[in-house]
């Protein structure tokens, strides 16, 4: 069963630093394991003003190394079920720029399995792994190691 | 694409993205991008795509909008913010990208 964790982060202080409390601690977690290698750096991107506390983005990281950068977005709950998207974005018009960084885009509500997926998605991404993409027969799309059994992206509305 | 300029201290850019759609519209200028301003390059991209696209993302840029309106009356530095279209899979959202400098910032604290 899926457990939603601190709902009222946008109300409650308290809840919001204990977001980024467990963002902060999910990733201290994924470089551990992945190993530091890659020098990556948090935070990296804030919500654009320190009195925005809005969870966009409630994490960020990046590595200028890889020229890769993470940034996770937590969404107010809607719906029931697993909420979890994700995207890739370039931060400049032109990918080959030398300033580009690709981005690993995480958009969720914040709950035990969403950090469970999150975790599957940060780890070869951290890494610096290359990363496939491609729907599954019902059309959704799985990301994974390139060469790896994909993982499935969750979402449920 | 837009220029590079060291006179164009404040640059940013709106974007509708999906698998399959991307538009954006951009800004470079010498002083901050005004809230008016900003709501007004939001409303042109929206009115740029196609009802179905509009109509998909309508909530995503009552978001956009909202942020806009929060920001403060200094507007607010380099950010990166998403509004996702919730219950979807395919990466349809708006964003809003300040690349450098400030935006959003009250008409009055411009001049």
């Amino acid at each position: 069963m899926m457990t939603n964790l601190y709902e009222e982060f946008l109300e409650d202080h308290d809840h919001y630093e204990q977001s980024e409390q467990y963002w902060r601690t999910l990733w201290s977690e994924v470089v551990s394991e992945v190993g530091g290698g890659n020098k990556w750096q948090t935070p990296w991107m804030g919500t654009g003003a320190p009195h925005i506390k809005d969870g966009n983005p409630i994490f960020s990281a990046i590595s200028p190394v890889l020229r890769r950068g993470v940034r996770v977005i937590q969404l107010e709950p809607y719906g029931s079920g697993l909420d979890f998207q994700f995207w890739f974005e370039d931060t400049e018009p032109n990918p080959l720029d030398s300033e580009n960084v690709r981005e690993l885009v995480i958009a969720c509500v914040l709950s035990d399995l969403a950090g469970a997926c999150a975790r599957k998605y940060l780890e070869p991404w951290v890494a610096g792994s290359p990363i496939s993409m491609r729907p599954d027969q019902a059309g959704r799309l799985t990301v994974g190691r390139a060469g790896e059994r994909e993982h499935l992206i969750g979402h449920a509305a | 694409m837009m220029p590079k300029s060291v006179d164009l201290e404040h640059r940013g850019r709106f974007q509708a993205q999906s698998n399959y759609l991307e538009e954006s519209e951009g800004w470079a200028r010498k002083d901050p991008l005004t809230a008016t301003d900003g709501h007004h390059l939001l409303t042109t991209l929206e009115n740029r795509l196609d009802e179905k696209e509009r109509t998909i993302r309508e909530d995503c840029f009552k978001r956009a909008h909202r942020f806009i309106d929060n920001a403060g009356p200094g507007g607010v530095g380099p950010t990166s913010k998403g509004f996702p279209v919730r219950g979807r899979n395919d990466g349809s959202r708006v964003d809003i990208d300040v690349k450098k400098g400030l935006a959003f910032v009250r008409e009055d604290l411009t001049t």
